[in-house]
């Protein structure tokens, strides 16, 4: 790959004029399910988890939209989900319950599950019946992900698990979770004998506890496996193919608009809270939170039309990640920039307070940005 | 095709020397003459006036790759100022470089140019102009344009939008040469026994460099995506590359060490034409300012909103 080949993954596109009238339908909806909700709720947008929220989405077919209609599926195409997802972000909706399920486990379940696994789980992802999450990280294993310990070995039909994953999000909230372990080799040999698992979280053996941080939410857990067994149907797509599974939906989990939108709510409730004469300083503030999400919206949505045509271009998404966190974590800090003496709206401050403090995990989750830089120097040759 | 035909022509007659030339007061006669010859000036004029007839965004990846090569001529600015003047049924000499002319700190590519298009009260108009002033980055720009009286009136033409998208694209070509040289220094050049390529640091920083080029590229094309330039979108992309500007000429020059300073070697013919690339026509700040006071007067609806309503983004 060249910087031509990386320039090429964001060839210009549109999203199709038919998406338009769903994205009215989408706002619609949202005015009236996310009236008089607070913009300290809203900013939490897909760190918020709000099962009722989730299943009436959900009722409106809108969990699981890109999956096919035999599997509960809304079969429509990804520009379409480009919209839903930019409306529930911009609108400030709590996402979290369905949102790991809608993004990663039923389109991976889809690509590399057997025909009864998709059966089970992706219709019940799609009616926000069952909650997903991803077990990746470990005590000692962050992002050098290839080296993680835990361990599935073969006990009669099925497994055996041994071993705890951390900063699983919301894993003491979901249901299932699918965990990247080891069913052979040791740390040593790297992304090699990786396999995935569905993992019932309910199941004798597995604990979970959250972990509370500095700024008081918990929407990350701890898991301990001890002896639990997992049945043979658990076994996700091929023993030994995690490390390769896991990479294909990276630029799914990359290069949407949740790596651009994180801190809208905010900027949004600063404008409306600016006077319309608000001078210079304000002005240009705003203008350049404006002017890089403008490009960064193209960026996603060039993504997004290479996504549809069944392309998985995963170092142009790791690029607009980092440049995408990077302006999610400007605006909260930039904005504490701006607050000035006297009577400052509460919630307003409520609201800066809480993204100000998340903000930092924005270039952590999904891949740190130096993981993500390595992985755009690797594109580019250079290592 | 089009594009590579291009490329080529640049390639063979506006190469460093020529740019270097341009650059000491030379005209470059030989492109100029090729430029003329190859049609590409009258991309946008209409057909039935004699021009290829093709939609605004087939001019973008030409004037990406005439900054790409540094070209000492307004090509771009002259190939949009044709296609104008051709639809109000005018048409300006052929031996003609045109630069597009609001006010400006300075005007890049001003020292081989024979017109501009020029703010005329609400309309624009097309006048004969020669440099005049300085020229501070030694690069035959000028602080200030010498221009006759009008020959054409132009309504309805928003000089200063035009003017921003096609300097955002020329920042985006800049851009690209300027990091397609850093890249093939970092992998060959040898400290400490390995290729510069070979540390983090570097690599961390090469990384954003794509980042930023892309950035800047995205930006660019944004002005270019229909019929005409969109107000607000000319300025998103010359706020978004003059921002890519900045930091790259910073990544470029600390990644090749002293080298990157020196006349003979190309990549200062690249950053010093980003960097006056970035104060001409509106700087970022500039830009932005503009786009805030309009988020401000319409404060309706989500960010996203606004963007998809300014931009006329679908």
């Amino acid at each position: 790959m060249s910087l031509a080949a990386l320039a090429a993954d964001f060839a210009p596109a549109r999203l199709p004029p038919e998406t338009e009238a769903f994205r009215r339908e989408v706002r619609g909806f949202l005015n009236e399910a996310l009236a008089g909700r607070a913009p300290r709720d809203r900013a939490k947008t897909w760190t918020g988890w709000d099962a009722d929220f989730s299943r009436a989405l959900a009722a409106r077919g809108w969990v699981g939209l890109t999956l096919p209609e035999r599997y509960g599926g809304g079969g429509k195409d990804q520009f379409h989900r480009f919209v839903l997802v930019e409306e529930l972000l911009a609108n400030g909706a709590p996402c979290a319950a369905h949102w790991i399920g809608d993004r990663q486990s039923a389109p991976l379940l889809l690509k590399f599950g057997s025909e009864e696994q998709r059966r089970r789980w992706i219709p019940a992802i799609c009616r926000a019946e069952t909650f997903f999450c991803i077990g990746m990280s470990e005590p000692g294993s962050g992002s050098d992900l290839a080296s993680v310990r835990t361990r599935a070995v073969r006990d009669g039909n099925g497994w055996r698990l041994n071993g705890g994953k951390v900063w699983t999000t919301w894993g003491h909230r979901a249901d299932m979770m699918i965990a990247l372990v080891r069913t052979s080799g040791t740390p040593e040999d790297r992304h090699n004998g990786l396999s995935q698992f569905l993992v019932d979280l309910r199941a004798p053996g597995v604990t979970t506890r959250p972990i509370r941080l500095s700024y008081g939410e918990s929407e990350f857990s701890e898991t301990r496996f001890d002896d639990v067994f997992l049945p043979a149907d658990s076994l996700v797509g091929e023993e030994g193919q995690g490390w390769a599974q896991v990479n294909a939906e990276l630029a799914f989990e990359r290069s949407g608009p949740e790596r651009i939108y994180s801190a809208l709510v905010l900027l949004d409730l600063w404008t409306r809270h600016l006077e319309a004469e608000s001078g210079a300083r304000a002005e240009v503030l705003l203008g350049r939170h404006l002017s890089n999400l403008a490009t960064l919206r193209a960026m996603s949505v060039a993504l997004t039309a290479r996504l549809e045509a069944g392309l998985s271009p995963v170092v142009a998404a790791a690029l607009l990640k980092d440049l995408g966190t990077a302006t999610e974590q400007a605006i909260p800090a930039d904005i504490a920039d701006m607050v000035e003496p006297g009577a400052p709206d509460p919630e307003l401050m409520a609201t800066l307070a809480f993204l100000h403090q998340l903000s930092a995990v924005f270039s952590i989750r999904g891949g740190t940005r130096e993981i993500l830089r390595g992985m755009i120097a690797r594109g580019l040759g250079l290592r | 095709m089009l594009e590579e035909a291009f490329a080529r022509l640049l390639e063979a007659h506006g190469p460093p020397a020529v740019v270097r030339g341009a650059e000491a007061g030379e005209a470059p006669a030989a492109l100029a003459a090729e430029l003329r010859a190859s049609g590409f000036l009258d991309l946008l004029v209409p057909e039935a006036s004699g021009g290829a007839g093709l939609p605004l965004p087939e001019l973008l990846p030409l004037a990406v790759e005439a900054g790409r090569r540094a070209c000492p001529l307004p090509f771009a600015e002259t190939a949009l100022a044709r296609g104008v003047l051709a639809r109000a049924g005018a048409s300006p000499p052929e031996d003609a470089w045109i630069l597009l002319a609001p006010p400006s700190p300075l005007h890049p590519m001003a020292r081989h140019a024979t017109h501009a298009l020029v703010p005329d009260g609400e309309a624009t108009a097309f006048v004969a102009a020669r440099a005049t002033g300085d020229d501070p980055w030694a690069t035959g720009a000028a602080t200030g344009l010498a221009a006759g009286p009008a020959l054409v009136r132009i309504d309805g033409f928003d000089l200063a939008a035009a003017a921003a998208a096609l300097t955002a694209a020329r920042i985006a070509g800049l851009i690209r040469a300027a990091a397609d040289l850093t890249l093939v220094h970092v992998a060959t050049r040898q400290q400490f026994g390995r290729p510069l390529a070979a540390f983090q640091a570097i690599q961390q920083a090469m990384a954003q460099l794509a980042e930023e080029a892309i950035a800047a590229h995205t930006a660019a094309g944004l002005a270019f995506a229909g019929e005409r330039i969109p107000r607000f979108a000319a300025a998103v992309a010359k706020a978004r590359a003059s921002e890519a500007a900045r930091t790259v000429q910073a990544i470029v020059h600390q990644a090749h060490g002293a080298i990157g300073m020196t006349a003979e070697y190309d990549l200062g013919l690249f950053t010093r034409r980003l960097q006056e690339a970035r104060v001409a026509y509106g700087s970022e700040s500039h830009w932005h300012r503009e786009i805030g006071a309009a988020r401000l007067a319409d404060r309706s609806g989500t960010a996203a909103d606004f963007l998809r309503r300014t931009l006329e983004m679908a």
